[in-house]
């Protein structure tokens, strides 16, 4: 699976857990103007993807703003960002 | 506590005092060996002792001997590694320490308890020494910094204990370590009231429900942890072997759900809830089958020497029979209030634990305790026993989460899913964000521990 069909999987469990099925895809953003993640959604989204990936963009100080800045994330190596 | 043993085995000689895994002594029997075992001490020109070994009956009495001795022994948490036994040590003077494995602990004489024993058996018959006012050190459990040493004398701890003639040959259980206070006061209300103390092969439950069933034990204190795993393991079935007539909770909050299902499985059993701090020493028990203590306690002028006050949140105690002070510092002045560290709520006529200060979940600046989260997840049905804690998060700083563990053949996705569901009833920020299944929880003493990872 692909990094870019890991995280939106990732996502599509948080948003099951609270009922949701939007539609995620790469351009989707993530917080009011979209998938409409508050604080608490980011903190829990952070988690799963640290669960998923080992780390995660927000533990390395990044607010990504859509689905896609959280695959370029994990598609960068550490060294080039 | 000699002199308390000396005049039992004096009354009572043939009466069991001790019940082990592989020893039993009498009354007697443990009195003759406690003073050797002072006289050996004595003979040693040991003032001050640190101990770093299992609950066992050889324990006992080398608690027993010191106190012959005018020996002040201080009960390490047998967990400790050496350099944390020889931080302990030098934070309080110690040069010596007893241990029942290899432990090597550089600057201090290591004395082995089995050879320490055998001298004391070796010793000739003589007159029983003891020292006046012998004193003991208690460790606190230093949630907030190095652990500090409490001083007690035996005397003003046996003082807390009340004198029930109806106790004398009861069983007692050692479910709490005898490096905590409440491990030393079961000994207490044992040696007080001419019972037995039962000391279970490990501290696994499986052990302790053993050792109740075979010595036939009916009282048993401990923890609401200890009690959950204790009705986890036993079943439905299994409640009848064990003959409790008096059950006992104290050192964490006592939820509700519990309290019921206590009195469900052990119906003619009396429950109690007690409450009691290294520093304050006993404060109050409660026996109306309800989570918390009655309002009318806090409001009262104090009563047997304790009165409590709630200071933003905070239960505070002021007792006029706790420690003489800290070890390596001034005599505690007399009658101080002291923060207990523990967190309550007024709802109606009764104060409730929510938990403690140093336990509370911080999410995004609003506060969460977990006892509260637990309390709604432990009803659950397929949950055995769960630990909430905070996990540091980048975002809100903490997010709630849960470490579960499940009943057998339970589908966790299923209970996942229920458990985020009886979740919605609290508010957003104290909704577990991260719930793991586990195949064991962490405990400490009996205690969960939930500090945050």
């Amino acid at each position: 699976m692909s990094v870019e069909a890991r995280v939106i999987e990732t996502i599509r469990r948080l948003l099951a857990r609270y009922a949701r099925t939007d539609s995620v895809t790469p351009q989707s953003r993530l917080y009011a103007d979209g998938l409409g993640l508050d604080s608490l959604g980011a903190a829990e989204l952070s988690t799963m993807l640290e669960m998923a990936f080992g780390r995660d963009p927000y533990s390395a100080g990044l607010i990504p703003r859509s689905v896609d800045e959280i695959v370029r994330f994990y598609e960068t190596p550490a060294g080039q960002r | 506590m000699i002199d308390l043993l000396l005049a039992e085995a004096r009354r009572s000689p043939a009466a069991p005092f001790l019940l082990g895994d592989d020893r039993s002594l009498t009354y007697r029997d443990a009195a003759t060996e406690a003073s050797r075992l002072g006289g050996v001490l004595r003979g040693r020109g040991i003032e001050r002792l640190a101990i770093h070994c299992h609950d066992s009956p050889e324990l006992v009495l080398l608690l027993a001997g010191c106190a012959a001795a005018g020996c002040e022994p201080c009960v390490l948490d047998r967990g400790l590694a050496s350099p944390e036994v020889a931080a302990v040590l030098s934070r309080l003077g110690i040069g010596a320490v007893v241990v029942d494995a290899d432990l090597t602990v550089g600057g201090v004489e290591a004395l082995r308890l089995g050879d320490l024993v055998a001298e004391a058996r070796d010793l000739p018959e003589s007159a029983v020494e003891t020292a006046a006012a012998p004193r003991l050190l208690v460790l606190t459990s230093g949630t907030t910094g190095p652990a500090k040493a409490a001083v007690y004398t035996w005397a003003s701890l046996a003082a807390q204990v009340r004198l029930r003639p109806a106790l004398a040959g009861t069983r007692w259980l050692l479910a709490y370590h005898l490096n905590h206070f409440a491990g030393l006061q079961v000994l207490l209300h044992v040696v007080v009231n001419a019972a037995t103390l039962v000391i279970p092969r490990s501290s696994r439950v499986a052990d302790a429900i053993a050792a109740i069933v075979e010595h036939h034990v009916e009282h048993v204190s401990a923890t609401p942890t200890f009690w959950r795993f204790l009705l986890a393991e036993l079943g439905s079935q299994r409640a009848a072997e064990l003959p409790l007539q008096q059950i006992t909770l104290g050192g964490e909050p006592v939820p509700q759900d519990l309290l019921e299902s206590l009195h469900n499985t052990f119906p003619s059993a009396r429950i109690s809830q007690v409450f009691a701090t290294t520093e304050a020493g006993s404060c109050f028990s409660v026996r109306d089958l309800a989570a918390g203590l009655p309002a009318t306690l806090v409001e009262r002028p104090g009563a047997d020497g304790v009165e409590l006050r709630v200071v933003d949140g905070e239960l505070q105690v002021r007792s006029s029979h706790g420690m003489l002070g800290y070890a390596g510092e001034a005599a505690a002045e007399a009658a101080v209030w002291r923060s207990t560290g523990d967190l309550v709520e007024r709802r109606g006529d009764r104060y409730v634990f929510l938990g403690r200060t140093t336990e509370t979940i911080n999410v995004g600046g609003a506060k969460v305790h977990p006892s509260a989260v637990e309390e709604i997840v432990q009803r659950v049905p397929g949950v055995t026993a769960v630990r909430c804690f905070g996990k540091q998060n980048a975002v809100t700083g903490q997010i709630v989460a849960l470490a579960v563990l499940p009943a057998d053949a339970f589908d966790t996705s299923a209970l996942e899913t229920r458990i985020r569901a009886a979740c919605d009833a609290l508010p957003p920020h104290a909704r577990p964000r991260l719930i793991r299944f586990v195949e064991s929880i962490d405990t400490a003493n009996g205690k969960l521990m939930r500090r945050t990872s």
